[in-house]
């Protein structure tokens, strides 16, 4: 028996496995080959070293398995309460990419509602209103300066404060005041501006939308210019000391 | 580690205490819901497997982590268990696993060679204190003989380490280890041997050292005495 055979016949031996019908060739091999025992002693040796050198883990090992263990358990918990994980990943997919969508979709909406929708209250219509009034502001608020259009076009996007400045004269006509409730700069203006161009012919009902948003503005150009004229009137009568009914009060003044 | 398990010790009320029952009967106990038995599984095999790991990835902390992941997993899934196959069989394939899936990411994120970690802060040093009885010089040279050991070892290829460790170290026969790899029994045989010569090698300058030889009688000494105590 060659020693390159005895060798891989001492690895079987060592696990038990060695074949009974090589043991006696192989035993005699090894009665007179001192190169092959001293083989099969280092094996031996090299076994005994890897026993008994065997590594210990910490102390901490098994309160950080506990620790471990118990997040896995409450994760694993956790999962099974959303029913959508357990279904298919195709179809779970496609769930959360059609409700992700929806949600876009109604957010989208809601931002062209709020930028196009005009704010603050509605104006009565002209024929509520006195005939010579209504023919006092006609003129100049159907045809504003292209500065006071982009004003009153804007007053309606901007928050309401209240504070409007009124007998400002903005392109040198009649029409007065406007928003102006702070100070706006002009590429945020733009900016503003800039979904109702985006929107436009795309959205069903955006065409009358936009009427209606002209119409709105034409008629608050119109009460602030009467505002304006009612305070000078009111003046001028105080001024001739004529009573007047002021409509604010509800009270005559100054005194008959 | 369940201090509030409801299910009693069964040595009080059956025939076997925890520490007599088979493994394979520990892990049916956890399939019903005892934890204890759980417990009893890990006292077992911590050590086991944080060795087996240990000479596979060489990393202490890794080596601790991945014989967590590997009992976690046998707890998670203990009703997967069946009993064709020694638990021993079952735990070390799922050890197996883990490391093979470590090793294999290590090898396409290759990190820094750390040489001498020290502890993030003073908490990471052991406060056990010293035991009168241990012989300091003694304990060092235990110590250096591991690391001898260890570095022998982690010379030896992967694919050989492994039926080697599972063989040598945990006694598993060469069917079980083909469970546990799922090589064919032929290589199996033939990866044991190749690993053998090439430990032998590796190790020949420390045979001729008598100083370690009487250390690894000392640390035999000490298992037998270890394991009587138990």
């Amino acid at each position: 028996m060659l020693c390159t055979t005895a060798r891989r016949l001492i690895s079987q031996q060592m696990d038990g496995m060695l074949p009974a019908e090589k043991t006696p060739a192989f035993e005699e091999h090894l009665g007179r080959c001192a190169a092959c025992r001293e083989y099969r002693a280092e094996l031996g040796l090299g076994r005994r070293l890897l026993q008994a050198t065997a590594a210990e883990p910490t102390d901490a090992f098994e309160w950080k398995l506990q620790l471990r263990l118990n997040r896995t358990l409450q994760e694993a918990a956790a999962a099974r309460t959303v029913p959508w994980e357990d279904a298919p990943h195709g179809a779970a997919r496609w769930w959360r990419g059609f409700a992700a969508s929806s949600l876009a979709g109604v957010a989208v909406t809601a931002l062209v509602a709020v930028l196009v929708w005009p704010e603050g209250p509605r104006i009565p219509t002209t024929s509520s209103r006195p005939a010579a009034t209504v023919a006092a502001v006609a003129g100049p608020a159907a045809t504003p300066t292209p500065s006071a259009r982009l004003v009153t076009d804007l007053s309606d996007r901007l928050p309401l404060s209240g504070n409007r400045v009124r007998g400002a004269s903005l392109g040198g006509g009649s029409l007065s005041g406007g928003f102006l409730g702070r100070p706006v700069s002009q590429g945020l203006l733009s900016e503003r501006l800039q979904p109702v161009s985006l929107s436009s012919g795309k959205l069903a009902g955006l065409d009358e939308i936009a009427a209606l948003r002209a119409e709105n503005n034409r008629l608050r150009a119109g009460l602030i210019g009467l505002r304006d004229e009612n305070k000078t009137l009111k003046a001028l009568l105080a001024a001739r000391g004529i009573a007047y009914l002021d409509g604010d009060s509800q009270d005559r003044s100054p005194g008959r | 580690m369940y201090l509030n398990d409801k299910h009693p010790d069964p040595g009080r009320h059956g025939p076997l205490a925890w520490t007599e029952q088979r493994d394979e009967d520990l892990i049916a106990l956890v399939q019903q819901g005892q934890k204890r038995a759980y417990d009893e599984l890990v006292r077992r095999y911590r050590g086991r497997l944080y060795s087996f790991i240990l000479r596979m990835v060489g990393d202490p902390v890794e080596a601790e982590e991945l014989a967590q992941d590997t009992l976690i997993r046998a707890y998670v899934h203990a009703d997967k268990y069946r009993e064709i196959a020694r638990f021993s069989t079952w735990l070390f394939t799922i050890a197996t696993n883990l490391v093979r899936n470590r090793v294999r990411k290590q090898k396409r994120q290759p990190r820094m060679l750390v040489l001498d970690p020290a502890p993030e802060n003073d908490d990471d040093i052991p406060l056990d204190p010293a035991d009168p009885q241990a012989d300091p010089t003694r304990e060092l040279e235990g110590r250096e003989l591991g690391r001898l050991i260890a570095e022998a070892t982690s010379r030896i290829p992967e694919r050989y380490r492994v039926p080697f460790l599972l063989r040598e170290v945990e006694q598993l026969s060469y069917e079980e280890i083909q469970q546990v790899t799922g090589l064919k029994l032929g290589t199996v045989r033939s990866r044991i041997n190749r690993a053998r010569t090439r430990f032998r090698q590796n190790i020949k300058p420390l045979l001729r050292n008598e100083d370690l030889l009487a250390e690894l009688e000392l640390l035999e000494a000490r298992m037998e005495q270890d394991d009587k105590d138990d």
